[in-house]
């Protein structure tokens, strides 16, 4: 596996680690059940700190990705690509509901909220 | 106990290349005055431990002593307990001497042992007043200090000259090895511990809380 | 999660310098970093923490115990390096090693001497012969040799070139491989702890100004550079420290959400380095005196 930091691109560091494994686990690169390095190796591999690389596994541990186990270290999950998708659903779904308790503050209409996503939406294609 | 053995001998290690000069100091003697040969043991053992007093406290020496793991009182003890060694060393360095005097004609008289371990026991007593004002002083006032102490040696040779009528009792235990009057004796010994002790009390209380 | 290193309320007064009531736990099994100016009370601070001087008030536990009643205990379970050479001059390296493995239970002959190898030590060269950069080395041979569950290093950087820096770096990330493990680093040069650092001590003047995580700093501080027309008197008392020329302004701002609020669309906000935390929070602490 690699994963490869950078220090100047402003994403943090934690979301780095974060994206790059998911993004191994999501296209199969990594399978279930396969050991991920420990946190301490895998700072001093990376050469940053020990709570990045923990708070990295945490996230990785609540999106259901890895399991850690007590003494073990940690491995990617038993889950299947279906479930994984259905978790990362369901997160986008509670950030559209975020999304909507804060236009309806600002008494914002369902079609306004709709034309900005679509503009937004399009805007990232391009 | 360990602890004390690996600082003497750290003691041993730092002031082997001085100790060399003592050689040409023993042969210089030997020609010169050989018949005085009781007091010069007096010298290299003090001239041993102020050198290895100077160099524990020249750069940042004391800092490396004092992150040892060893507690302060042990460092200060250590450097009393060299005292014996030392002495020992000056006393063989001495008796080596005079055997070659001998052998070579210059000596003819037998071994003056009374004198000799005399003058080896007043070390010890003169190291008492050495200490203390080293932990005292520190790095700042150890110059001065040795200047001083290497005068009150000088001071101490010329006195065994004039022990006959200061100590005529002591000056009579040297010359025929008679006790006259015991009790003087045990004060005499007494004072003796009890002045040594006590250089120890008062260099541990300035050491015990100095900043480094 | 348990601490290594507990000041609690400590104070030493020196003539025109004093530490202010110091309390801080140090965490087990993390790199922490200690950081300020020069002057700021660091080395105070540490040889307070070995033992070295002895604090006015207060007291301070390592490994859980006093470190007056247990100094000994406790300095032979810490590795100390420091930026000064403290080791005998007139002695070779290997006569010095020597001199200090019989004080320690744990020494590591093969340890130090894949160490020395490492590092490049000539056994039979004096240590004065040594420059800066090998004394320190020879140091960390040392310290990492007794297999101490502390390293305290006081600006351990100071005299090493860029590569051997990193590779020491390197050596301080294996050390804490073992979660009993714990580094206490003081530094000025932050870009050292930017990387590896989990904690980092800021102090200024004697005062800590923070105990944090790295990982939270660059949450709560935010770098904002604009033009000078942003600035007004109700905006400029919301910077922990400021710096302006004639082209415009930079200045940190230690409550980032509202920080990027307001100048998100108006200035360039940015996630400041230690660095510059350290610069303008110095700088603005002057400013206020």
């Amino acid at each position: 596996m690699n994963i490869v930091i950078s220090s100047t691109s402003g994403e943090p560091i934690y979301a780095q680690i974060v994206g790059q494994v998911r993004q191994m686990i999501l296209q199969g690169e990594l399978l279930s059940g396969t050991p991920l390095p420990s946190i301490r190796l895998l700072a001093k591999e990376l050469q940053i700190s020990v709570i990045t690389t923990k708070r990295a596994y945490e996230e990785l541990e609540r999106e259901g990705l890895i399991n850690s186990i007590v003494g073990k270290g940690s491995f990617v999950s038993g889950a299947d690509q279906e479930y994984i998708r259905e978790q990362r659903l369901r997160m986008v779904e509670g950030k559209l509901k975020e999304i909507i308790d804060e236009s309806r503050q600002l008494g914002m209409e369902y079609a306004e909220l709709a034309e900005m996503l679509k503009l937004l939406y399009e805007e990232e294609q391009e | 106990m360990h602890n004390s053995i690996a600082l003497i001998r750290k003691d041993f290690i730092l002031t082997r290349k001085f100790a060399l000069l003592l050689i040409p100091y023993f042969v210089l003697m030997l020609y010169s005055n050989a018949q005085a040969y009781t007091v010069f043991s007096l010298l290299p053992a003090l001239l041993l431990l102020i050198n290895a007093c100077t160099i524990d406290m020249q750069h940042n020496n004391q800092k490396f002593l004092a992150t040892l793991p060893v507690p302060r009182q042990q460092l200060i003890q250590a450097k009393y307990m060299t005292i014996i060694p030392l002495s020992l060393f000056s006393l063989i360095c001495t008796l080596i001497m005079y055997w070659i005097a001998v052998t070579l004609g210059k000596l003819d008289d037998p071994l003056r042992w009374r004198e000799l371990g005399l003058i080896t026991a007043v070390i010890p007593l003169l190291a008492s007043f050495y200490l203390p004002l080293y932990y005292w002083l520190g790095q700042k006032g150890m110059q001065f200090v040795n200047v001083v102490f290497m005068m009150v040696i000088m001071l101490s040779f010329t006195t065994f000259g004039s022990l006959n009528k200061e100590f005529p009792a002591l000056a009579q235990w040297v010359q025929n090895g008679k006790i006259e009057n015991m009790l003087l004796l045990v004060i005499g010994v007494l004072a003796y511990l009890i002045i040594i002790y006590a250089s120890y009390l008062i260099s541990s209380r300035i050491y015990m809380h100095k900043d480094i | 999660m348990s601490t290594v290193i507990e000041l609690n309320h400590v104070t030493k007064s020196y003539d025109r310098f004093e530490l202010k009531d110091i309390s801080l736990p140090i965490k087990e099994g993390y790199i922490t970093g200690l950081i300020g100016p020069n002057g700021a009370g660091k080395t105070s601070m540490i040889k307070m923490i070995m033992g070295l001087i002895s604090q006015d008030q207060g007291d301070i536990r390592v490994f859980g115990q006093n470190n007056h009643h247990e100094q000994a205990a406790i300095r032979g379970r810490i590795g100390y390096v420091s930026d000064e050479s403290f080791y005998y001059e007139n002695v070779t390296v290997k006569q010095m090693k020597n001199i200090i493995a019989p004080f320690y239970p744990g020494w590591d002959n093969d340890t130090y001497l894949r160490f020395q190898e490492q590092f490049k030590l000539s056994p039979g060269k004096r240590i004065k012969d040594l420059s800066k950069g090998m004394k320190i080395k020879f140091s960390l041979a040392v310290a990492l040799s007794h297999g101490a569950d502390l390293l305290i290093m006081d600006e351990p950087t100071s005299g090493l070139d860029p590569i051997f820096r990193r590779e020491m770096l390197e050596l301080l990330s294996e050390h804490i491989q073992d979660e009993k493990k714990s580094i206490l680093f003081s530094t000025h040069n932050t870009t050292d702890l930017d990387r590896i650092a989990d904690y980092i001590v800021f102090i200024n003047e004697g005062r800590i100004i923070f105990n944090e995580m790295k990982e939270s700093l660059s949450e709560r501080y935010l770098l904002v550079k604009g033009g000078k027309e942003l600035l007004d008197r109700d905006v400029r008392q919301w910077f922990v420290g400021l710096r302006e020329n004639g082209l415009g302004f930079e200045g940190l701002i230690s409550n980032r959400a509202e920080g990027e609020r307001y100048f998100r669309d108006t200035a360039i906000c940015e996630t400041p380095t230690l660095e510059e935390i350290m610069y303008y929070t110095v700088k603005g602490d002057e400013a206020h005196a």
